[in-house]
């Protein structure tokens, strides 16, 4: 039963958005819930907006109750951006318009597409969006943009902040702000001009803070999505370009986003990489600190235990098992638009760091096979881990940026601390060039132990990045629910009143995604945390990052992969601690129909999943296990006669062809609709383009 | 070079298309798919051989996707046994007609057969044999889930354009109708496929792909006929 201030949102909101579109039951608001983070809060209502009218309906009639609103698009939200236990609106189908302005310098771009897909409409023109996240095939740009996502090659040059162009938001109050629209931007100074003055405020309390001013432009010069992008009010005088450049990093806290206009950038025809292996880590930093002034398009950092987790692979060298344990990897990446600049490029990078010497010799390599593989050992890395870590925990990844010339310190610092807090599977990489590492490790939090672990790792992880090395604990990833209490931290206490008090400019009632980025709870990081049942071996590795998604026939319809999985777990761990049988039946009833009859089992997910899971697999096999003895007995008869079967088939086709010549087709569909109503669904629809039955084959 | 007598060939017809005759859109002279392969691979100089007990074999696909794992694996091994007699031991390949059934054996069987899936055969056995005479203008073709995942997808767009000077490829997921589920949960079929219209072009009225119950969800959503690759090659060779 919803309280009663949801149950009139709902009721309220069923008049302007179909009320299929407006779910409530227990199986959907857990399934959509769920991010790829290690946090789970359930909504009480999920609301698949289509449209930018429903969604200015949703945010005033919230607004009257005074219920909180969590927007989403798509993306991983591994650091639990997006998650809510109160209203969750959905902007992905309905919400696939784009548009290629001026010449294809700049492309407009709805909140439901994903980022490769923005790629293709580009590809043609040789072009393609700044931000390369390495979700891009299954992140949105609403969630890329909401949290300033960069990437491999993107580095601080090319990310949402830098390469936005203009922007469409709906704000608390239901108002519309559309930068590209003169009108718009003139009626909004209009109507809204406390909070511009607000905005002009805050950029001159900073101007006129030197200290402050200097702290904010450094801070950015690695990256950085910790708290707010209050560079924007370093960056920008025009208060309209401070509020269009605040939205990105913002994690939808501030307001929804309509649209986003990108400037375009240059996607260079050839592309070449090699993977340059350094003696230790400080030579790989010191080489990295040489490459920033070479042309390259990225370095990414592997450490001896990546390089491990690779190995094995068929196409990984023989060198690499007898690695010595110091050695670290860079994989450098050159591009260009001509095959001559290209090698001069290599030869330039060749050049630059000729002083530090490699473990072995490098070449630059185009052949698609080498290629490939040295990219699939770096992108493979959060999988590897992931896919090895323990049936019950979960796969964390840390993501931090360091100044550059500190980066080697920093490597060593950072694996010395996961050694103190005995997390041996840590592996460390990430866009070195950037000063941007990843850590990964599996972490249990089934126990208080491990929970404790964990926040004396973080606490002193704070410690390490902020006061010793003056880093960033958020690089790309977006601050959430996880690094919302180090924010401060961070920042300092003035920079951070700034961004309490940009929240409060959009959001005085704090009902726009509450606490997430800004999170008066110095626990909030230890709180709501996911559990994660063992279910069925086919899924136990599910990371439920959402990968495979945009490759489901039925998500949208009913149920998604990374759902199935989340409703199986949850199913496992209800059936196990008997906590709460009502719910267990709640979500049951709707179970057959959402994760089984419309699974149609095809695998497309396996290809998407950074652990290979077939969800299809699993679903047959929950197929198998919900089925009875007697069918199965009936499978097996009509296996044994298989030559019965098609002939019956082949009959049973031609009598309904005949039929249908004689009744026509508006009867038959009436008839045949009324069949497979009646009997729930087991017999076939007929439907216009059934065939007729063959004919035998004549084998002689 | 094999010599005519020695062009030997063993072709499984699905147990989808032993059974399921020609749809509505299909021409009254067009020969069913079984029947057409049949030609097609004869006018190609291949002496056909067919399973033994034909009429009783499946790959067990159908009986895998319902979850009756056992009478999947009994009707597998029964068909591996058949194939590898006609094959006498996996001297000659096994033509598959049906995408689907290809992968679902692939998974199945052990190595000592040499199973074809359709794409392959036709671009590898068929079409060096035979001449296109006369091109089609625009064909739309759809790569089948099997096809995605078995990376054929580039073999596919070579092979049709062998046929059509102007092809285009279905972008979707899987199209929903996975075998009969497109009868018992039409929705997943018109879900999957609500953008197919869109992307076939108006001068476009006829489409291929390797699947024929995927053909039947996708004459149920385009409105034109779809139909196997096979009918393409056969009437640009003829």
């Amino acid at each position: 039963m919803l309280a009663p201030s949801y149950q009139k949102l709902k009721d309220n909101l069923s008049k302007f958005i179909d009320p299929k579109r407006i779910l409530d039951n227990p199986l959907q608001t857990l399934a959509y819930g769920t991010d790829a983070s290690f946090y789970r809060l359930i909504p009480e209502i999920v609301i698949l907006a289509h449209n930018e009218a429903e969604v200015i309906e949703i945010i005033k009639q919230a607004k009257k109750l005074n219920i909180a609103l969590t927007f989403r698009a798509a993306g991983t939200s591994l650091s639990g951006q997006a998650i809510t236990d109160s209203v969750l609106v959905v902007a992905t189908h309905g919400w696939k318009n784009f548009e290629l302005l001026d010449n294809n310098q700049k492309i407009k771009l709805e909140p439901g597409i994903v980022g490769s897909r923005a790629n293709t409409f580009l590809a043609p023109h040789g072009l393609k969006i700044g931000p390369d996240p390495a979700s891009i095939n299954a992140a949105m740009i609403g969630g890329i943009v909401a949290n300033n996502a960069s990437g491999m090659c993107c580095g601080t040059a090319q990310n949402s902040y830098q390469t936005i162009a203009d922007i469409r938001i709906v704000l608390n109050d239901g108002t519309v702000l559309d930068t590209s629209d003169a009108e718009s931007v003139a009626a909004f100074k209009n109507s809204h001009k406390a909070l511009i003055q607000e905005i002009e405020s805050l950029r001159n309390t900073i101007k006129n803070d030197e200290s402050l001013y200097h702290f904010i432009k450094n801070k950015f010069k690695i990256k950085n999505t910790t708290g707010y992008s209050i560079n924007a009010l370093v960056d920008y005088e025009d208060p309209i370009e401070i509020i269009k450049h605040l939205m990105v990093g913002s994690e939808g806290t501030l307001a929804f986003i309509s649209n986003v206009t990108f400037k375009t950038v240059i996607d260079e025809k050839f592309k070449s990489c090699s993977l340059l292996i350094f003696n230790t880590i400080q030579d790989a930093c010191n080489a990295t600190i040489l490459l920033k002034s070479a042309p390259v398009a990225a370095v990414e950092l592997l450490d001896r235990d990546s390089i491990r987790s690779v190995e094995n692979d068929p196409a990984a060298p023989d060198y690499f098992k007898t690695l010595p344990e110091s050695a670290c990897a860079l994989l450098v990446e050159c591009r260009d638009n001509t095959v001559e600049v290209l090698q001069q490029k290599q030869e330039a990078i060749r050049l630059q760091i000729q002083s530090i010497p490699t473990y072995t010799d490098y070449e630059f390599t185009s052949d698609p096979k080498q290629y490939y593989f040295n990219w699939k050992a770096r992108k493979g890395l959060l999988p590897t881990v992931g896919g090895l870590r323990k049936n019950g925990t979960t796969v964390i990844i840390e993501d931090v940026a360091f100044p550059l010339p500190q980066l080697a310190e920093a490597c060593l610092a950072l694996k010395d601390l996961f050694k103190k807090y005995e997390y041996h599977d840590a592996v460390l990489f990430g866009h070195a060039l950037e000063g941007n590492l990843h850590f990964v490790f599996s972490q249990d939090f089934s126990t208080q132990t491990e929970v404790d672990r964990y926040e004396k790792l973080m606490s002193e992880l704070a410690i390490l990045v902020v006061d010793r090395f003056n880093g960033s604990l958020k690089a790309e990833h977006g601050t959430g629910r996880n690094m919302a209490p180090f924010v401060e931290k961070e920042w300092g206490t003035a920079a951070y009143e700034i961004m309490k008090r940009i929240k409060t400019i959009f959001d005085p009632n704090n009902k726009i995604n509450p606490d997430v980025l800004i999170n008066p709870d110095p626990k909030a990081h230890l709180k709501n945390l996911k559990p994660m049942p063992e279910s069925h071996a086919i899924v136990d590795k599910c990371m439920e990052c959402g990968f495979c998604e945009p490759y489901c026939v039925s998500e949208g319809l009913t149920l998604s992969p990374r759902q199935r999985i989340v409703i199986a777990r949850e199913i496992s761990r209800l059936e196990e601690s008997n906590e709460n049988p009502t719910r267990l039946a709640a979500i049951r009833k709707d179970v057959t129909y959402q994760l089984d009859e419309t699974c149609a089992t095809d695998g497309l997910c396996a290809l998407a999943c950074p652990v290979n899971i077939d969800t299809g697999k699993f679903v047959k096999t929950w197929r198998a296990n919900e089925l009875n003895g007697s069918s199965k007995k009936v499978a097996e008869y009509i296996g044994s006669s298989m030559a019965g079967t098609t002939a019956v088939l082949r009959v049973g086709l031609k009598a309904v062809s005949f039929f249908h010549s004689i009744l026509g087709t508006r009867i038959m569909t009436t008839l045949s609709n009324g069949i497979h109503f009646i009997s729930f669904g087991k017999v076939p629809k007929w439907i216009p383009e059934m065939p007729k039955g063959a004919d035998k084959i004549k084998t002689l | 070079m094999n010599t005519n007598s020695e062009l030997k060939v063993v072709y499984f017809p699905s147990c989808i298309n032993r059974s399921m005759g020609k749809n509505s859109f299909q021409a009254a002279d067009d020969l069913q798919l079984t029947e057409l392969t049949h030609q097609l691979l004869v006018r190609a100089g291949f002496t056909i051989i067919y399973p033994e007990e034909m009429d009783a074999q499946c790959c067990g696909m159908p009986f895998s996707s319902k979850g009756f794992a056992k009478a999947n694996h009994s009707q597998s091994n029964a068909l591996e046994t058949a194939l590898l007699k006609a094959s006498e031991n996996g001297k000659y390949p096994v033509l598959y007609d049906m995408s689907p059934c290809f992968y679902h054996s692939k998974e199945e069987f052990s190595e000592n057969l040499k199973i074809v899936d359709p794409i392959e055969f036709m671009m590898d056995y068929v079409m060096p044999r035979l001449t296109v005479k006369n091109k089609k203008d625009t064909v739309a073709v759809f790569p089948v889930c099997s096809v995605k995942k078995i990376g054929k997808m580039d073999q596919l767009l070579a092979l049709s354009q062998l046929c059509a000077h102007q092809v285009t490829m279905i972008d979707s997921n899987c199209c929903g109708f996975a075998g009969d589920r497109g009868f018992l949960v039409p929705e997943l079929n018109e879900h999957g496929l609500k953008d197919l219209k869109a992307q076939i072009p108006e001068s476009c009225t006829e489409g291929y792909s390797t699947s024929r119950t995927c053909e039947i969800g996708f004459e149920r959503m385009s409105g034109i006929d779809f139909k196997s690759i096979f009918y393409l090659i056969e009437e640009v060779t003829r």
